[in-house]
């Protein structure tokens, strides 16, 4: 009991509290074991629970990266984790953990954390307004808190008097802000036709897409393609008459957004960033292809789009460049949480970079299924073999599978 | 830019003055047949050709000022193109260029291929290799070359250089100027196309020499007759190309420039044109040599002067180490054309420069 107090009045934000205070904060603790790879704060759960390190080493997904890759860990005994479950209110902006070896945490219910620290008469006040500081400066660190699309029964015909095709029908999807949203099928489903509709490019024949409550695509209306809505095509689309620097700038500089100069500095800190410092004057021709997907997501993410639409992005690539693209762009992810909606046939991907993942039925394309994805982030290739990630490809395997035949069946050629 | 925007007009404007004038000039202007004689008589012929031609050289010179001011003010907003440093950057001392250039293994491969057939050639009749046998060897075409009465020594052969590469310059420029903005029209307007396309079809498979009666008989001059149908010559193959080159920009390149908030107008200058850019060069470098293949033929039938005239005069003289002199020098300046239309499109299209 006495060594539990002496660790309490250690730690930072308990300091100044009264002897009292820190006794029944004591009496509260429950001292857990967690073994490695446990993962706290699963999306759906209740997280009630604040927690104290007491040994080993935690990971805060959601601020990896963001901070730079140390700090989004707790390794030293008193850090602290889920600090949203002290607030009133605020359980549901907590951060899933993933413990990174075998670890001890004191456990606290984080509401009676809170009317403990609030009966302390001299400093509960300063307690508890530092740990709302601590919070806003974790949350500081995960942006984009815009970008929720909003799919609602579109559909799309092409040729509607003679050969009427329906490519995409009664087709609903829901991204929250920040969210990856993976849409796989069988070819010639409709991806691509929804992709294009929420660029832009195309228009539907019913229903509408909302963007933060914007109305983006209705039929007879489309919102022209934007800088808010950047797509990474399949084929990759950079300009090989650019430099990769001139690329990258294209977007601010003909947009008037920035000054050629401002823009280049701009870019080239973002380049340095994620990790392609050194090509800027190169031209693409000269680059991996690997490189240019890079290259090519960058020069989306320097806009600040709302919304990132990447339509079979990494196809091209070999299956092992493509897994180091992967890991890639969820770092890319976390730096920037934009929302994401992706096209894929590769299942592996979907269930590996997904939040949602969304399975379509072939022609005409309805949505079959959606899975969510629970997997704790930051995602790592180690994953790809556990056991919950091989349940979620079971489970989207049936889903597709079936879908594949009938398409294979009606020998339907792929509608772009 | 409301300045360059003007100054880009008034260029246009005097560029079709221009046009104008030098086409009315020169449909007044009879060539000087028959020079006064003297020791010069065939420079004479030179000069009076390139007089004659200072009006209708002002039709390329214009739109070759006119493009190069675009450039520079284009270069002056693009100042800090990364593109262009990096351009720039790679630009080594001339000296060091030519000295690559000219002593590397390819420039040596080059040679001996050059050397090889120039070896066949001399050893053709000693060998008695079948058809080669016949024709004079190099030694004897050589000879004849620099002789007493040999066409190095005469003015006639090198005012025949001038007279044909201002042909060739004219016909191909009016080609470049009509051809590439008709077939970035056509390549991106399917309305201009579906109206205009099948007419240039139906013309198109008529060889250029097949328009060479008519144009003699409707062209003001003999000369225009011969510049129009090099234009002829060039002029299909450019548009062609530059029809397939729009076609051929990746439509999600455009996708992508919208995507990145580019205009209608930013879509044209910035994606299509750079895009149709290699094509247009394919064009080029193609209809270059059409050129020169027509420019024999217009010259041994219409033409009073030019190096195929002075083949054709000496075919039917029957002085065949001269005919071989002729051939050799429209092989060469076939070539040297050639090799400048390569030369301006890897400078103008630097990013292809790795293939």
């Amino acid at each position: 009991m006495q060594a539990l107090l002496d660790f309490l009045g250690r730690v930072e934000i308990f300091k100044d509290l009264g002897r009292e205070t820190l006794e029944k904060i004591a009496t509260v603790c429950e001292e857990k074991r967690l073994p490695r790879g446990t993962i706290v704060y699963r999306t759906g759960e209740t997280p009630d629970y604040f927690y104290i390190l007491k040994q080993g080493a935690v990971s805060h997904p959601g601020l990896l990266g963001a901070r730079g890759s140390s700090d989004g860990l707790a390794r030293t005994p008193g850090d602290l984790f889920g600090l949203a479950a002290v607030a009133e209110d605020m359980r549901r902006r907590v951060f899933t953990v993933e413990c990174l070896e075998d670890t001890t945490v004191y456990a606290i219910n984080g509401a009676r954390l809170r009317e403990i620290v609030k009966l302390d008469p001299s400093t509960g006040y300063a307690v508890m307004q530092r740990f709302a500081g601590l919070m806003a400066k974790a949350e500081g660190f995960v942006p984009a808190r815009t970008g929720a699309l909003s799919i609602r029964n579109a559909g799309k015909i092409y040729d509607p008097e003679g050969v009427h095709v329906i490519a995409v029908e009664d087709c609903s999807v829901e991204v929250p802000p920040g969210g990856i949203c993976v849409v796989v099928g069988p070819s010639g489903c409709g991806k691509t036709t929804l992709l294009n509709t929420i660029a832009g490019f195309d228009n539907l024949t019913t229903g509408e897409i909302h963007l933060d409550g914007d109305l983006i695509a209705a039929p007879g209306r489309a919102l022209k393609p934007g800088p808010d809505r950047i797509v990474v095509f399949q084929q990759g689309a950079l300009f090989p008459w650019k430099t990769v620097l001139d690329n990258v700038t294209y977007g601010p500089v003909i947009q008037g957004k920035m000054s050629r100069k401002e823009s280049e500095g701009h870019a080239r800190g973002l380049m340095e960033k994620v990790g392609l410092a050194g090509i800027e004057s190169q031209y693409p021709g000269e680059i991996s292809s690997g490189m240019r997907r890079r290259v090519e997501i960058v020069r989306a993410l320097i806009n600040d789009p709302k919304i990132l639409l990447l339509d079979e992005p990494f196809r091209a690539l070999d299956a092992l460049t493509k897994s180091v693209m992967h890991e890639y762009l969820l770092e890319l992810y976390d730096l920037s949480h934009k929302t994401i909606f992706f096209i894929t046939h590769d299942l592996e991907e979907a269930i590996f970079l997904a939040d949602v993942v969304v399975i379509m039925t072939t022609r005409p394309g309805r949505v079959k299924k959606l899975i969510s994805v629970d997997l704790p982030r930051p995602r790592t290739y180690r994953m790809l073999t556990s056991k919950r990630f091989l349940a979620f490809k079971q489970e989207t395997i049936e889903g597709v599978h079936e879908e594949a035949l009938k398409a294979f069946e009606a020998g339907e050629r792929e509608l772009a | 830019m409301s300045l360059a925007n003007a100054a880009k007009w008034a260029l246009v404007l005097w560029t079709l003055i221009c046009v104008g004038l030098g086409f009315f000039r020169f449909a007044d202007t009879t060539f000087p047949l028959n020079p006064p004689p003297g020791v010069h008589g065939e420079l004479h012929i030179a000069l009076q050709a390139m007089r004659a031609y200072q009006y209708w050289g002002a039709i390329w010179i214009a739109p070759a000022a006119a493009l190069f001011l675009v450039w520079r003010l284009r270069r002056e907003v693009d100042e800090d193109s990364a593109s262009r440093r990096r351009a720039v950057e790679r630009r080594q001392p001339v000296a060091t260029r030519v000295r690559k250039a000219v002593f590397n293994v390819h420039t040596l491969r080059g040679a001996l291929g050059v050397l090889a057939i120039l070896i066949v050639w001399q050893l053709a009749q000693p060998l008695g290799i079948p058809i080669i046998k016949r024709i004079p060897p190099l030694s004897e075409v050589v000879s004849r070359f620099f002789d007493d009465r040999g066409l190095f020594w005469r003015d006639k052969y090198w005012a025949g250089w001038v007279i044909s590469l201002f042909r060739i310059f004219s016909g191909f420029m009016l080609a470049l100027l009509i051809g590439v903005p008709q077939g970035l029209a056509w390549g991106i307007s399917r309305t201009m196309k579906a109206v205009s396309f099948p007419v240039f079809e139906i013309f198109r498979p008529i060889p250029p020499l097949a328009f060479l009666p008519a144009a003699i008989y409707l062209m003001p001059t003999a000369e225009l007759s011969i510049i129009f149908v090099i234009f002829l010559g060039a002029y299909f193959t450019i548009v062609i190309n530059t029809i397939n080159g729009v076609y051929n920009v990746d439509k999600s390149m455009q996708r992508a420039a919208l995507s990145l908030g580019a205009r209608r107008g930013d879509i044209f200058w910035r994606i299509i044109f750079p895009g149709t850019l290699p094509s247009i060069i394919t064009g080029a470098t193609v209809g270059m040599g059409i050129t020169w293949m027509v420019l024999v033929a217009a010259e041994m039938i219409a033409g009073r002067s030019g190096i195929g005239f002075l083949t054709w005069e000496s075919y039917t003289a029957g002085d065949i180490p001269q005919v071989v002199v002729g051939m050799a020098s429209m092989g060469v300046g076939g070539a040297i054309c050639s090799a400048v239309i390569w030369r301006l499109g890897v400078n103008l299209t630097p990013w292809r420069r790795l293939f």
